[in-house]
Formats: structure tokens, sequence, C-alpha cells
């Protein structure tokens, strides 16, 4: 079994990758609020995220190695497993969310007649092999899409370019500054959630902190979702079947279907990075609280069970936006209260 | 051992090719035609292709050369209509690569059509980059016209027929797309194209039907029809405007033109002054812009042109009155329906904050009544 705790380096491209994936798919198809004002919500929600970048700052500087074992050192053992356990829960009920997503995906475009629940096991297979490979080989896979990210960018926007609306952008706020704020927090748990990765990663050759990379992340969804919503009018409807969502950003809406492909490489490659990523997560914070298990049977189990929450949901556990909305304000706590902690206890082995 | 596990875990791959489907084995829908049936519910007819090796020897049932099957049934509703297709097609129904849907006018305008094209939208495998038509008369008829006329291809031949058409500007993009999400959107209304069996190509009692036009385009078009003899009888030309999903009226070849126009959609048009067809090309984009002080509304048009034969000896004056006059019309045609094709609505909705103020606004009340300032300007050589 090659899974290790990644290093930084290599948790980077991953948590980025996951974080554009989890913000967009929540921003076009959970959480639509915000309307055609959704391209600002990611750059809200960065805003929002700053306290909880500072946090895992603090976290990492506090000692040698990553966030969570620094936190560990200092913070009673069953805090913290109560907190990994409270993570990993969470981990797994996004990833079942992310992987029923995958399987509807593909039983729309092209598997129709398989049934999403089938397809469910390819796809804790593969996740199960992108974690047996390793962090490494995940971060490597990201990177790859990454950069692929901008020329595949170009190509769509060339394709499309006598089809953007700039109109449909107006009314500028869209569903209204509140929304717009509901939306922002939503991104804020989306970018939290993914950062528990971060919170493993060991130091390594990487210098610096998440935040300028969490930027990089929420700049890149603000553009796609603008760029998306020029091509797309809105409609205040909120009966519209997760089916026609699909097809408005997998099947490029209303355009020309020779994006497609393009389109789908991207949607498909980064589901299996955020579900491997939260996977990775999972497992990692559940060995906190059984230390004596090796990695590998932990993976499977996680795996497993992202596939089986989603099976036990009909494939489809409909991410709720209640949940992701309270998402920041939950893990925001937990980490704010285990540094709390830490800095405290440290502070009284000085004294 | 070990590799076993492996190689037994990777069939679970192979989920997905379970049902593998073979080209052969598919009835690929290419056009297909809706009417309301005698006696409610829905009349679907379908052409499929053949794809044998002596297709083109083939007959159909009217004993005409062709390697496309057409077939039709009837349904209480779209998606019994559509079962009963697949259960009378020799394959599996696939509508992947369905290229045209037309729609009757009569089923067009009557109260199902939102929900049909709703249903047609949700179709499983039918991508919504499909063109829609509304034909006059039955659809039955006018998709048993449809032959593949230049090349080969039924598939591409209606693919390339519509771009033609749209580069004339004398009809709309036409996308299911566009039917479906504008319909659902707080902006714009739709239009897709209109289409008429020319009546060189009518025989029997259908010629006797449709020798009474049904509106002032088909009128327009059975005298141009009159002056040219063709053997191919579908003409898309003109556009089926809709409003809350149900058509609503029809905007002529000149008014579509006017229409394709004012949304940016030409690179270069032909357009018709003092019996001479001149090229027109619009430098940079035309802009729509409202103005509204209270509950008056103004729309203005603003816009450059030029000729693209400065050599052409033409009053130019004239011509630019000409055709500011033209978009009048189509516009006033337009908000006589109370719908707003042209995109107004966007240009109104930049000023509102939200999208609840602007639905509060209710443009579709002040549209008819607005006021019109079109100045769409000739660059000339001197400019």
């Amino acid at each position: 079994m090659r899974t290790r705790i990644p290093g930084r380096s290599e948790a980077l491209p991953t948590i980025v990758a996951a974080m554009i994936m989890r913000m967009y798919w929540g921003l076009s198809l959970d959480f639509q609020y915000p309307l055609n004002a959704a391209w600002m919500c990611p750059l809200v929600g960065l805003a929002i995220y700053l306290p909880f970048a500072f946090a895992l700052r603090q976290a990492s500087l506090i000692g040698d190695s990553s966030p969570w074992e620094n936190l560990a050192a200092r913070v009673p053992a069953p805090v913290m497993g109560l907190t990994a356990a409270g993570f990993a829960a969470l981990l797994i009920y996004d990833a079942a969310a992310a992987a029923g997503l995958t399987a509807i995906s593909s039983n729309i475009l092209a598997l129709d007649d398989v049934s999403p629940l089938l397809l469910l096991i390819p796809l804790a297979l593969v996740v199960f092999c992108a974690v047996r490979t390793g962090a490494c080989a995940l971060g490597d896979s990201a990177r790859l899409w990454l950069r692929m990210l901008p020329l595949f960018s170009v190509i769509i926007l060339l394709v499309q370019l006598g089809n953007y609306k700039l109109g449909w952008i107006t009314p500028i706020l869209g569903g209204g500054i509140a929304d717009i704020l509901s939306g922002g927090i939503y991104c804020a748990g989306c970018m939290a959630l993914t950062s528990l990765l971060w919170l493993l990663a060991l130091p390594d050759r990487h210098k610096g902190g998440l935040l300028p990379w969490a930027a990089l992340a929420a700049a890149v969804t603000s553009a796609v979702m603008f760029s998306q919503q020029m091509l797309i009018p809105t409609m205040t409807r909120t009966d519209f079947t997760i089916a026609a969502r699909i097809d408005l950003i997998l099947n490029n809406g209303r355009m020309t279907l020779s994006p497609q492909i393009v389109l789908d490489v991207l949607w498909f490659g980064n589901m299996l990075h955020l579900i491997s990523a939260e996977v990775v997560a999972a497992a990692e914070y559940l060995r906190t609280i059984l230390p004596k298990l090796p990695i590998a049977p932990l993976a499977a189990a996680c795996a497993l069970a992202v596939c089986g929450v989603s099976a036990a949901s009909g494939a489809w556990v409909k991410s709720d936006p209640l949940i992701v909305l309270n998402l920041f304000a939950v893990l925001g706590a937990a980490l704010a209260l285990l540094l709390l902690t830490a800095l405290l206890g440290k502070r009284g082995a000085r004294a | 051992m070990k590799k076993l596990f492996a190689m037994l875990l990777a069939l679970a791959l192979l989920s997905g090719c379970s049902n593998h489907a073979q080209v052969e084995n598919q009835a690929f829908l290419l056009v297909m035609g809706l009417d309301r049936a005698e006696g409610g519910g829905i009349e679907m007819s379908a052409q499929i292709p053949r794809i044998s090796g002596n297709s083109q020897e083939s007959a159909d049932g009217e004993g005409n050369s062709s390697g496309y099957a057409q077939m039709s049934v009837t349904g209480s509703n779209y998606e019994e209509a559509l079962e009963r297709l697949d259960w009378i097609s020799p394959r599996d129904l696939n509508p992947a690569q369905l290229k045209l849907v037309v729609l009757s006018r009569d089923l067009a305008e009557s109260e199902d059509c939102p929900e049909l094209i709703e249903r047609l939208a949700r179709t499983e495998r039918l991508f919504t980059a499909t063109r829609v038509v509304v034909c006059e008369g039955r659809a039955k008829d006018f998709v048993s016209t449809i032959r593949p006329t230049v090349g080969t291809r039924l598939s591409t031949d209606i693919s390339a027929l519509f771009e033609h058409c749209i580069g004339r500007g004398f009809t709309p993009r036409s996308r299911l797309a566009d039917l479906y999400y504008l319909q659902n959107s707080v902006y714009c209304d739709p239009m897709v194209g209109y289409a008429v069996i020319g009546p060189q190509m009518q025989s029997g009692g259908e010629q006797s039907d449709a020798a009474q036009p049904a509106s002032a385009l088909s009128a327009e078009l059975m005298e141009l029809s009159e002056r040219f003899e063709s053997d191919i009888p579908m003409r898309f030309i003109g556009a089926a405007l809709f409003r809350d999903g149900r058509m609503c009226g029809v905007l002529d070849g000149a008014q579509t033109l006017c229409a394709n126009l004012l949304q940016n959609e030409m690179d270069s048009f032909y357009y018709n002054f003092d019996d001479v067809s001149v090229e027109l090309i619009p430098e940079g984009s035309i802009r729509l812009r409202v103005d509204a002080d209270g509950d008056a509304v103004a729309l203005r048009v603003r816009g450059r042109l030029s000729l693209a034969a400065e050599e052409m000896d033409i009053d130019e004056e004239a011509l630019l009155d000409h055709l500011n006059a033209d978009v009048k019309a189509a516009i006033r045609a337009t908000q006589a329906l109370g719908v707003d094709i042209f995109g107004f609505a966007e240009a109104a909705a930049k000023r509102f904050g939200t999208i609840e103020d602007w639905v509060n606004y209710d443009w579709r009340r002040r549209y008819p009544g607005a006021e019109l300032d079109v100045r769409l300007e000739l660059m000339t050589s001197n400019a």
C-alpha cells in the first residue's frame, strides 16, 4: 500500500482542483438562488474563508508536522478523535453526493440503459485505485488537470465566442445581496471542506500557505460561472430536473455540441479528484481514531461507504444546501476550538 | 492470487459495456414531425435512415426511391407516441442524432404546446441543439417531403440547409434549447423557423387545402413560388413567435431578417430595395437601448452598416429610410403581439439591481406601448 499522508506540494493541486469542482457543482446544480450573480459568490466566499485560512496557517506554525499533528500534540485525544470522526463523516457524505452525481451524469450523457447504482461499482473501484496509488499520484493528476484547464477553456471560449450574451449577466445583483452572501457562505463551506486535506498535509518543499491557491480556485470558479451565465438565460423556475440542469452544463446548454467532449473530460476528470481527495482525507482522519489499522482497509472502507451512502439514497445524495451553508460555521468552529485549546494548552505548558 | 483478485475486480469496469450499441442496431431518428391527432393526442411522424448497402434501390411505401424509412404513430401524449414509434421501429429508436423537429402550426398554437416543448427537452438522448420549426399544414406531410437534395445524407443536408437559410437571414437559428430556455427565462421571447410546402409540390386533395393560405406569409410565399420551379418542396422562411410556450404569431422573411440583424446574427445580408438587391454589412454590433421615464418607455436602435459594393449607383438616403422603416415595422409587428424577440428586455434589465425588481417591472406590459427610435446609419466612402 503506497498511500501515505500527502506533502503540501502534493496536496495543493488536489485541493485547488477539488475546490473548483465543489464550488462549480454547488453553484450550478444545488444552490442556484443567486441566479445570474452566482459568479460573485466564489469571490465573496473567499473573503468569508479568510479567517479559516488564517486558522490553518496558525495551526501549521505551532509545530513541525502537519497542522493536524501539531494540534493532536496539544489537544486531548478524545477531542481530536471526536473531531476526526465528524470530519470523516462530512467528507464521506460529500463524496457520496459527488459519487451519485458522477453516476447520474454518466447515466444521462451516455449510459442511459445502465442503472446508476451499477455505475457506482466501477466508481468505487476507480476511487479505491486512485487512493491506493497514493496522494502523490493524485496530486500529479490534479496538476495535469489544472494545466489542461486554461487550454481547454480557450477552446471552449473560441467555439462559443459568438454565443455569449453580456445582457444575461444583468440585473447585476441577480437574486439579491442576501442570496449572494448565502452563496458566498456556501462557497466558503466548500473551500473549508476541501481544505481538510491541507490540515493533514506534511511540510515539504512547498513554502507559503493555502490562501493564494484558494484565491486562485475562487477566481477560476468565478470566471467559469461568469462565462456560463453569458450562455444561459436566467431562469427563475426551480422545478428543473437534475437531468435538465446537467444538460445545461455538460451538453453546453443551448449551444453547439462541439465542446461537449472537452466539458466531459473536465467534469468527470475533476469529479474523480474531488471524490478521491475526500476519501483520502476521510481515511486519514479515521486513522486518528483507529491508529492500529493500516490505511488500506480504511481507504477501502471509505470508498465503499461513499458508494454505499450514495446507493442507499438511490444513487442520488442531493447535497443539501442547508448542510453546506452551515458547513463553514461547523468546520470553522471546530478548527477554532482545536486551535484555541492547543494555544491555551501551550501557554499553560510554558507557565 | 492478488492479480487474479485485481482482474476479477476490473470486470466491474465493464458494467457500462454490457449493453453496447452497434450503429446498425440503432434506428437513428433524424426528423420528427408532431401533429395533433384526430380525436386528441399526438401524431408523431419520423424519418430514420435505412443504413443498408442497397438503400438507394429500396423503395418506400409510396414507391419513391429513398434511403430513409418514414413511420407514423399516434398516442395519447408525446411519451406514448414515442414509445409506440420505438415499438414499430425495426431497431432501438435513438434520438441522439435528431436534426429537426417539425411542429404543426395547429399544435404549436394549442395549449398543449408548452408541455410538449418541456417533454421534448427532457427526452433522453435528445440533444437540445436540434432544430425546431413550425410548419403550415400537417407536420406529417412536411416530414414526408424532406429528402436529401444535395449530397446523400439527410442529416448533413438539413444542417447545411439551415446554415444556408440562417446565412440569408430569412430564418432564425431555431434551436430547441433556445425555445425551451428562453421561454423559461426572465428576458426576451423565443422564435423558431417557419416552414411551408411549396404549392407546386402539393398534389390532389392536399393542394386544395394548401391553396387556402393560412397567413399573409403563406400568401406571400405562394406568390413567390409561382415565379420559379423547383423539385425541392420545403421552404424555410420567416419565424414563428412564441409566448409562454405557445406560438402566437408569424414574422415574414423580411421581418425575420430585421430580427436577425438586431440580434447581431448577420455578418452580411442582401436587402431588396428599389428592385435592386444590395449587400449590406453591419459595422460592429447593432446596439439596443431602452430609456424609461416613468411609464413612458422608448426603444432605441443604433447601428452602422456599409455597402458591400460601393460602386453601385444607389440613393443611399432612400435606402436608409427604407431599411429603418422595415426595422420599425418588424418591431411594431412584435409589439402588436406582445412578444419581444429582439433582446430589448436584456437592454432594459440593465437598469435594475435584482431579478426580482426586473420581474416586478413587468416588461411584457410595457413593451407593446413603447416608442420607437431606429437610427441605422450607412457608412459611405467619405465617412
